[in-house]
């Protein structure tokens, strides 16, 4: 089962990925400027990211982020890249204005919902040391921040996870995971193969 | 009063103190004394928690009550005896009298609260309950009772609390005591009856947070202690008599309270009742309510609690009460996870219940405000602990970590560490390559066929499904069923990542049973592929037009080894580069191979017999046996199955004197790995060839009857061993012995026994032999050998017309020439192998030999074979 279905996401990664390289390929010979190391990796770093956020095809929250991100990040110039990208595997590239907008307007929210949550800490630290007598209730409080904190750094990390309750994070960032080890898996192999090729 | 009470239950708690009064739980119990509230609490729960001491529990809290019912009504209370119907009917006729009066009271209490009763006893009974509902509804006119009482005639808890309500406020005590004296008696009765009433099925039916349904309870005892003094019954127990005047002030007190507070209090039995039946239910009631209604309850239930805090009219106890209630909500996913049975489930409940208390009355005056949350609030957490699971699992090192920061800080860590990777393999291959160009046309033209072999593949995907649901059912019955609606997507994915554990068990067996099917389909691709002009990019690719290293480039590198199905991937591109003859390709990818196996590391067992198997097909394709040889030498981890590979791969390109050899050194190396497979094998081997000698002859039927379990094929083997011989007779009783086996002969066996026939002369036998097989085994073209030999060349041409007619198609001769003390394996039109010439002038030297030495008939036989092959 594993093979199955890891080896179904890995082609398709792997085809989406490919064709975004190909694109990458073309429109920088069209451009004809000789690409530094830097500008390739974060070329292929995209087009990396891209085809696993398409292959998840819209039905995960971070995928939409990590396309959203990408097509605001880069503005113009890399849009055709991603559409035609997007455009080979699924209409995700439709979505993606929407997704903008919706992660803009939730990081105006979470800053907010951010600054309660720093002043509610800020209560409960404050409550803590006022009121030493209860112990227990300090431990738990300070457990209570930790989590909250190690939550924040996960949602940091995981593309829109800003805007993700806690349900939705944990499940996002299961998809995520396995998403990002299919990746790292296919990436490993073509470099691998790379290096093959370049050596003989 | 409170003593009274306290006491009361407390007989009640001795009475099934051995069946489940646990004596951890005493000293809590009268710690809670102080409060009634929570003495009730940590009392009652613990008498109800196991169905089969409700009988005993009932018949000894009924006592008291019955004796007091008795005085009333004797009638009545025979009636309920008999029949739970009519008791039940009874009741409502009681009930209809007791709201007609309690109708002024009602406008008092939230509509909230009625329909949140509704619920709680709704949800409660149990379907056998059902039916008597339907029989309440009757009785209750429907003219007596409001719109909104309509809907719940069956809850004899509200009509109770209807009662004393009206009673208590109406101020009429005396008028008051026979209706509420009734219902409870019957109850109480009921109870005694094994059917569950009310108290017991909303105890029983929030598990944990008995609070409000005890609270209710004991109001009701109260009443009812009180009632019997009003009635001046001198039959009541002498702890009443002692409290009389006692429990007449708090039945004041508590109507009160219930008046005030009655919303609340209802509705926390409603809501807890709510969040408990989801998951008590299943196991109380069989599972016989769908978990889906557990869930569908616990959203009504908290429409009720939102409608209650709209009524918000809540005095200082009733609000305790509510936190109370949330706390217990709160602690629930805590506990449920545990609960592998109801029973069980409960009694953990119950023992987190007690120390709760303190903790609760500390936090109860906090935030009234989450009340409306709390029930959503416990279902988010349970998702989120189950998915939390789930990550666990999928993160390395974080299946031994408790805690949720630890937990929290391994999965960054994880994440990290992944992006970190994909950061640093991008800048590897934007440094390795420097023209971003992978080769696409490859990739679709493998994805065609992978879609082919998908099918196959699936097999191994469907089993898994059962099992991981059987998994997770049990756990949370009601929690996956309302959690997979939601989960939608990844809902795939944890079956995924679930589905790799098992796989991970089970791999190696399903790699080996799915290989046979994969393998035919792969061949069958390849065939496609390299000769099929139907697929213009794979045979592009094999013409040479593109660079082929950038074809199969995705697919060599070491990662993927892990991976069988890349692994096949390979294997039909390597096959794909057989026929345009491309060596050096061939060759790169094969070192590649043995880089790799011989790592350990990035070696996989399992995949041990598919890569050998591919091995064996490449190399005995491109006849290069001894590299194979070279991978298999240093192969860490030798076993059974791997030797069988390398044996049934020089077997399978005919390189006789190398299995031999692997297998004198499985003998050696491993004897403990000899097997059946290694048995046929070497069996058909040795049988086939030429150059092995008779003493192996004789070693494989010694092995032969080594063998524990014998089929077809080894007997086969064995009879075709001896009639290459010409070991006529050794090869009929073989046969017979097989026959006699119940072993069915297939055509190999019979061209086996013909061929001896031939070889020995004997042309009736081996004519009666051919007679007996079935019309279907088309190899009957072996029967011509031994007519042949006699020179019947007209029946050999009946034959083989009539065999040409059915479609069969002979197969080129092979034979095999030992020449210098090498095997050389030749057929028809075999130009491959570099001593072609030498072997067909060493065959004509044969033949002017034996024509010397008067060997005539073979020589005929053979220009007889050439003269039809050129026909």
């Amino acid at each position: 089962m594993r093979n199955f279905s890891s080896c179904c996401i890995k082609q398709e990664f792997l085809k989406k990925w490919i064709k975004g390289l190909q694109v990458c390929n073309s429109s920088t010979t069209c451009s004809k400027n000789k690409m530094t190391n830097l500008d390739r990796k974060k070329a292929i770093k995209l087009s990396a990211d891209i085809a696993m956020a398409s292959t998840r095809n819209g039905t995960t929250r971070w995928s939409n982020a990590v396309i959203a991100n990408a097509t605001h990040s880069n503005g113009d110039n890399n849009r055709i890249f991603f559409e035609r990208i997007l455009g080979g595997g699924d209409g995700g590239g439709r979505h993606c204005p929407e997704h903008c907008g919706r992660t803009k307007a939730s990081r105006s929210v979470s800053s907010v919902m951010h600054k309660k949550i720093l002043k509610k800490s800020r209560r409960v630290c404050s409550r803590t040391v006022l009121g030493r007598k209860h112990n227990l209730a300090k431990t738990h409080s300070i457990a209570k921040k930790l989590v909250r904190k190690k939550t924040q750094v996960l949602k940091s990390l995981v593309p829109g996870g800003e805007s993700m309750d806690e349900l939705s994070l944990v499940v996002e960032t299961l998809d995520y995971i396995v998403s990002l080890r299919t990746q790292v898996e296919v990436m490993r192999c073509l470099a691998t193969t790379a290096e093959l090729i370049n050596g003989t | 009063m409170d003593m009274g009470d306290q006491d009361k239950f407390e007989l009640e708690n001795r009475n099934d103190d051995p069946v489940n009064f646990s004596p951890g739980i005493k000293p809590d119990w009268r710690f809670g004394g102080s409060n009634l509230t929570n003495t009730s609490m940590g009392l009652v729960p613990t008498g109800n928690s196991m169905a089969v001491s409700k009988g005993d529990l009932v018949g000894s809290s009924s006592r008291p009550s019955a004796s007091r019912a008795e005085s009333f009504n004797p009638t009545l209370w025979d009636h309920p005896t008999s029949s739970q119907d009519l008791g039940f009917c009874d009741m409502n006729v009681q009930t209809s009298a007791s709201t007609s009066d309690s109708i002024g009271i009602r406008k008092g209490i939230p509509a909230s609260l009625r329909s949140g009763i509704d619920r709680a006893l709704d949800m409660c009974w149990n379907p056998p309950n059902s039916m008597l509902k339907g029989g309440m509804f009757l009785p209750n006119g429907p003219g007596v009772l409001p719109q909104s009482l309509s809907q719940f005639p069956a809850d004899s808890a509200f009509i109770e609390r209807a009662a004393r309500f009206s009673c208590f406020n109406g101020g009429s005590f005396s008028d008051m005591v026979n209706p509420f004296g009734f219902p409870e008696s019957m109850s109480m009765y009921s109870k005694g009856g094994g059917l569950m009433p009310w108290t017991q099925e909303l105890v029983a039916g929030n598990g944990s947070k008995g609070v409000p349904g005890v609270h209710s309870q004991r109001n009701e005892l109260n009443g009812d202690v009180s009632l019997p003094m009003e009635q001046g019954t001198t039959e009541g127990s002498p702890l009443k008599n002692e409290k009389k005047s006692e429990s007449l002030a708090k039945s004041h007190d508590e109507a009160k309270h219930a008046i005030g507070g009655s919303g609340n209090e209802s509705d926390e039995a409603d809501s807890s009742g709510g969040g408990g039946g989801g998951q008590e239910e299943p196991s109380m009631l069989d599972g016989a309510k769908p978990s889906a209604k557990g869930f569908k309850k616990r959203k009504r239930s908290r429409q009720a609690n939102e409608l209650d805090q709209a009524n918000a009219q809540q005095p200082g106890e009733s609000a305790m009460d509510i936190t109370e209630f949330q706390d217990k909500g709160e602690q629930q996913p805590a506990s449920t996870p545990n609960k592998t049975t109801g029973k069980q489930g409960k009694q953990g409940s119950q023992a987190s219940d007690p120390p709760k208390e303190e903790y609760i009355h500390v936090r109860a005056r906090r935030g009234q405000a989450t009340n409306s949350h709390s029930l959503a609030e416990r279902v988010r957490r349970e998702k989120i602990s189950e998915r939390m699971k789930f990550l666990q699992d999928l993160v390395p090192g974080c299946s031994k970590v408790t805690g949720k920061a630890v937990m929290l800080d391994e999965i960054i860590n994880y994440v990290q560490s992944l992006q970190r990777q994909v950061e640093f393999l991008s800048m590897k291959l934007a440094t390795v390559n420097p023209r971003l160009d992978f080769n696409i046309e490859g990739l679709l033209a493998n994805d065609i066929l992978q879609s082919r072999v998908g099918p196959s593949s699936t097999l191994g995907f469907s089993p898994d499904m059962p099992m991981i649901y059987r998994q997770l059912h049990p756990s949370q019955p009601g929690l996956i069923q309302a959690g997979l609606p939601g989960m939608g997507s990844s809902s795939d994915l944890l079956r995924r990542a679930m589905g790799s554990q098992i796989t991970q068990m089970t791999g190696g067996f399903k790699e080996l049973s799915q290989l046979p099917n994969v393998w035919e389909d792969e061949l069958h691709n390849v065939v496609q592929m390299s000769y099929g002009g139907s697929t213009p990019p794979s045979s592009q690719d094999v013409d040479g037009s593109t660079p082929p290293g950038q074809m199969k480039v995705p697919f060599t590198a070491k990662g993927l080894w892990g991976d069988v199905f890349f692994l096949r991937l390979l294997l039909q591109l390597t096959q794909a580069l057989q026929p345009s003859r491309n060596h050096a390709q061939a060759k790169k990818l094969h070192s590649q191979i043995i880089k790799t196996v011989t790592n350990p590391e990035t070696f996989l067992l399992n995949n041990l017999p598919f890569l050998l198997e591919c091995h064996s097909f490449c190399y005995s394709k491109s006849g290069r046996l001894s590299e194979m040889q070279e991978i298999f030498n240093p192969m860490p981890t030798r076993d059974g199955v791997s030797w069988n590979s390398l044996n049934s791969g020089h077997a399978s390109c005919g390189s006789v004197a190398e299995a031999v050899k692997v297998y004198s050194l499985l003998l050696r190396d491993g004897p403990g790995n000899l097997n059946r497979i290694t048995f046929s094998t070497m069996l058909v081997l040795s049988s086939s060839q030429g150059c092995v000698n008779l003493g192996r002859q004789i070693n494989s039927h010694r092995l032969f009857d080594e063998m524990e379990i014998t089929d077809e094929v080894s007997w086969t083997a064995l009879v075709s061993g001896y009639a290459q011989f010409a070991k006529a007779y050794e090869t009929f009783v073989l046969f017979e012995r097989m026959l006699a086996h119940g072993l069915k002969p297939d055509g190999v066996t019979f061209i086996g026994v013909l061929s001896a026939c031939g070889r020995a002369g004997l042309v009736e036998k081996g004519h009666h032999y051919f007679e007996s097989m079935s019309p279907r085994m088309l190899q009957a073209i072996s029967a011509l050998k031994p007519l042949c030999s006699k020179g019947k060349w007209d029946e050999v041409a009946k034959l083989r017309r009539g065999m040409r007619d059915k479609g069969a198609r002979k197969e080129p001769g092979c034979s095999w020439i030992k020449y210098k003390n090498r095997v050389h394996i030749f057929s028809a039109d075999d130009q491959s192998s570099p001593f072609s010439d030498q072997i067909y002038a060493k065959l004509e030297e044969l033949n002017c030999k034996m024509i010397e030495k008067g060997y005539e008939p073979d020589m005929s036989s053979v220009l007889h074979d050439v003269e039809e092959s050129e026909k």
